[in-house]
């Protein structure tokens, strides 16, 4: 009966010293960093590792603390909490952010969905030339160029960014195609055309 | 035809005006009328025009995808054709799969927190610690230092080129245009026309044809010369021109 409370209690133990090492690893990172990484760094099992990101996500949440917990598809990553934007924003000296034109929605859909997607296979589908927003919206790193497609003239091919999650407030790319259906290609039946019979204008 | 409301709002290209002249006229894509939607779509395109706006030329291009499907629908069918109802399927399913994306650009800006802003941190740098000398030329002799350096100059003295090919001074040409062209002036006062092929046979090499075929043809523009030839490959005439031009 000793013997298990000790357990517990030394288990618990780890799991603070761990969440804390996390804690530390994330902050001087920045940039988000692998599970995979974490798990060889903490020396620690996914299991044990999805424990401890859960309970640190929730201390932060739930507390007055000013960061939270991002989780972006695979990796981790420290981030300040909405509330608190006005004053960075102060801080930092920046504007609020601009919206975004029904343009540049219109392209961040097409490669949400198609990536990795050339300018050209967007430009098909809108029906426009995208060239400008493309550029427009690398420069706002929502957007990413993500290789090279092996067709002449090799062009380019994009993708989203971490920043285009954060800032449309998904955790992962899977998490975007759950919420919104993906456009599929019907097939389409054209109706028997009244047309044929009629004499046009 | 009913009375059409021109609204010339902003499109974001030919398939958002589509969609849109398909919700004016309720439509369903797979229903869509060309014949009435090809003439507002025109119609659309005209008034914009009238306006002084720029029609890009998607919208141009679109146009004539209608414009071709509602002809061929006219038109009795051959066998041999092409299927007006691919064109027509390929336009309505290009149709739809913008018209989904609209949609979803739609839910992506009510998610787009234009409000709030969360900041990361950028990563710590960390400088690498200078490595002491002795490490970093450990196990090396002044030997293989030395013999590293006659092979890094050799191997720059090879790329430097010797041998300059290339003359070193620009000739002065030998006959000049203008000459030509007072040489020419001075024929034509005594005599009133010239053979051209009698310069080819006079001159002494090539340059001097060349740059006498270059005067007459600047006399020419300027009509201080004529150029006249009777038939094909006869021979061609050069007389004076007016002087004042014509």
């Amino acid at each position: 009966m000793e013997d298990n409370i000790q357990l517990e209690l030394k288990e618990v133990h780890d799991m603070e010293k761990l969440t804390g090492a996390l804690e530390s690893i994330l902050f001087a990172a920045g940039d988000s960093v692998k599970n995979r990484d974490l798990m060889k760094i903490l020396g620690v099992s996914q299991t044990v590792l999805d424990a401890i990101v859960t309970g640190y996500k929730e201390s932060l949440e739930q507390t007055e603390r000013g960061l939270r917990l991002l989780v972006l598809e695979d990796r981790l990553q420290l981030a300040t909490k909405e509330e608190h934007s006005p004053y960075l924003r102060e801080l930092l000296g920046v504007n609020e952010r601009q919206g975004l034109s029904k343009g540049a929605l219109e392209c961040l859909s097409v490669i949400a969905f198609k990536q990795p997607v050339t300018r050209l296979e967007i430009d098909e589908i809108r029906g426009v030339n995208s060239e400008y927003v493309l550029q427009k919206l690398t420069e706002k790193t929502l957007i990413k160029e993500v290789g090279r497609k092996d067709a002449p003239g090799r062009p380019r091919l994009y993708g989203t960014t971490d920043d285009f999650l954060i800032q449309f407030g998904f955790t992962s790319l899977k998490e975007l195609k759950k919420e919104i259906k993906a456009p599929e290609r019907p097939e389409v039946v054209p109706e028997q055309d009244p047309e044929q019979q009629q004499i046009i204008n | 035809m009913s009375e059409l409301k021109i609204n010339i709002s902003n499109f974001e290209g030919p398939f958002d005006l589509l969609l849109h002249l398909l919700k004016a006229n309720k439509m369903q894509i797979k229903d869509i009328r060309i014949s009435e939607i090809t003439f507002q779509y025109m119609a659309y395109l005209n008034a914009m025009k009238e306006l002084d706006m720029e029609v890009a030329s998607e919208f141009i291009v679109i146009a004539a995808t209608l414009i071709e499907i509602k002809s061929r629908e006219l038109l009795p069918k051959y066998k041999e054709e092409v299927d007006e109802n691919d064109i027509k399927i390929r336009l309505m399913l290009r149709i739809e799969e913008y018209e989904a994306f609209k949609e979803i650009a739609e839910i992506l800006k009510e998610r787009f927190g234009k409000d709030t802003y969360i900041f990361t941190k950028r990563a710590e740098t960390i400088a690498p610690e200078e490595l002491p000398l002795g490490d970093f030329l450990k196990g090396i002799s002044m030997d293989t230092l030395h013999l590293t350096y006659l092979a890094l100059m050799n191997r720059q003295k090879s790329k430097i080129n010797r041998n300059v090919t290339m003359d070193q001074s620009i000739e002065a040409e030998a006959y000049r245009i203008e000459d030509k062209m007072e040489e020419l002036e001075r024929i034509l006062t005594s005599r009133s026309h010239i053979r051209f092929l009698s310069f080819l046979e006079g001159s002494r090499s090539k340059s001097e044809a060349i740059v006498m075929f270059l005067a007459i043809l600047e006399m020419a523009r300027n009509h201080r010369v004529r150029i006249s030839q009777e038939d094909i490959f006869s021979e061609i005439i050069i007389e004076k021109g007016e002087i004042n031009g014509r």
